[in-house]
């Protein structure tokens, strides 16, 4: 196509909104890209003042705002923005996490499985241990992620990615093992700072196959784990419960390979469950419940967020065009 | 304007800014400009940028349809039209449109006279 739009501010404006849209899917951003581009070759033909074309079609981030929330099914359908969604899971996830380290967690040098056989008495609580401001300290990463809102919107996606960023680094330097429990809401940092803004709300194809199968792997694992153990007959007495936990953790990943929002949401519903449990009761066991219990969580949000809906069949393209 | 009173106007126009354009498509073919032309004049929309995206969701859900056209000169021009399903969503949102209307009308008329 021709393109007289040769001055500077409008070669600007449309880097700019090329810029913009970058996260909008391919087609309906060349489309409005294209759309654009004519308007303001269209308007110049005409013979008005590019300054005054450029200031009636309003900001490129604007545009491109209004790209994403005319072309965001999700948006439309009136559920919630994933980013918001994520963000606020991570908060309460650092909020909880401050909570067990804080109060729940007894022992005195981390968690090596000898703790539980140190005497009651000589265990203590990081609070007992180093008074209140200890648990002030361990909200932190919460505190620090619930800030993302005190920033403007355009802001918040880096400051997310780079909280998530601090705390993946933070799981592996944090104090005892305090750092495993920041586990969840690393993840749900990561997902909220990408899948939160990406652009195709839903997953494309390729990718909606891979974590389909991830997701159902991680959660037949721990039951291959366990009906190894079985095998080798270390679960004793508890065998039932554990078969029918089996046959429960075979059915959900058969669900969510299959993309059922049932299973999604069973998934997220089992993922808060053994949090639950990892912070009421689990013993030595709560590190391994807890990021377990997050990792379940995160996927069961991410069927429910970032997969296609199978009911949402996309509308073919209307005709064709010919240039 | 009034801030405040501006916002008001944005939310509402922003519910039908989407029939107004089909109206104006079912009345002739037309390209980006002139709708945004059409529009502006109407003071039906704020910003003209907005309107892009808007078009390209309309033609992802089929209630418009684009085609490339010879203009003036050498250049060529993307024209909008109305599809069968643009038409039905039309029709629908006139009853609509009317009932509120009528209605609104109403609760306002007591206060305004």
């Amino acid at each position: 196509m021709s393109s007289i739009s040769t001055d500077r501010a409008t070669q600007r404006y449309l880097r700019r909104l090329k810029g913009a849209l970058a996260d909008v899917p391919r087609p309906e951003r060349e489309s409005i890209l294209q759309d654009v581009r004519d308007h303001i070759d269209e308007a110049l033909a005409q013979g008005r003042d590019p300054e005054r074309i450029l200031a009636a079609l309003g900001e490129p981030r604007l545009v491109a705002e209004a790209s994403r929330s005319e072309l965001d099914p999700r948006a439309r359908g009136g559920v919630r923005n994933p980013a918001t969604v994520l963000w606020g899971v991570t908060v309460a996830l650092g909020v909880l996490a401050a909570v067990v380290v804080s109060f729940f967690l007894r022992n005195p040098e981390g968690l090596s499985p000898e703790a539980t056989s140190v005497p009651q008495g000589r265990l203590s609580s990081l609070v007992d241990a180093y008074g209140p401001g200890a648990a002030v300290l361990t909200l932190l990463p919460a505190l620090a992620c619930a800030g993302v809102v005190l920033v403007p919107d355009g802001a918040r996606r880096w400051l997310m990615m780079l909280i998530a960023a601090l705390l993946s680094v933070l799981v592996f330097t944090g104090p005892f093992d305090a750092g495993l429990f920041l586990v969840p809401m690393a993840i749900t940092a990561w997902m909220g700072a990408v899948i939160g803004y990406a652009s195709t709300v839903t997953a494309p194809r390729a990718e909606a196959l891979v974590m389909r199968i991830l997701g159902a792997l991680l959660l037949v694992v721990p039951v291959v784990l366990v009906l190894a153990g079985l095998m080798v007959g270390s679960f004793g007495a508890a065998q039932v419960p554990l078969l029918l936990w089996a046959v429960f953790s075979v059915l959900l990943a058969a669900g969510y390979a299959a993309n059922s929002r049932a299973a999604h949401w069973v998934t997220l519903a089992y993922g808060l469950l053994v949090l639950g449990v990892a912070v009421v009761d689990a013993g030595i066991l709560v590190a391994t419940l807890w990021v377990g219990g997050g990792v379940i969580l995160a996927m069961g949000l991410y069927g429910l967020l970032r997969l296609p809906l199978r009911s949402a069949l996309r509308v073919p393209e209307a005709g064709g065009e010919q240039s | 304007m009034d801030r405040a009173v501006e916002k008001m106007a944005t939310n509402l126009r922003k519910g039908v800014l989407e029939y107004c354009v089909l109206a104006l498509l079912d009345q002739r073919e037309m390209y980006g400009l002139e709708i945004a032309n059409e529009l502006m004049e109407r003071e039906l929309s704020a910003s003209e940028g907005s309107l892009y995206p808007l078009l390209a969701r309309m033609k992802q859900a089929g209630s418009v349809d684009a085609r490339w056209e010879a203009g003036d000169g050498t250049r060529s021009r993307k024209y909008y039209a109305i599809t069968e399903h643009g038409q039905h969503q039309l029709a629908s949102f006139r009853e609509v449109w009317r009932g509120i209307q009528q209605q609104v009308d109403g609760l306002l008329g007591g206060h305004h006279v």
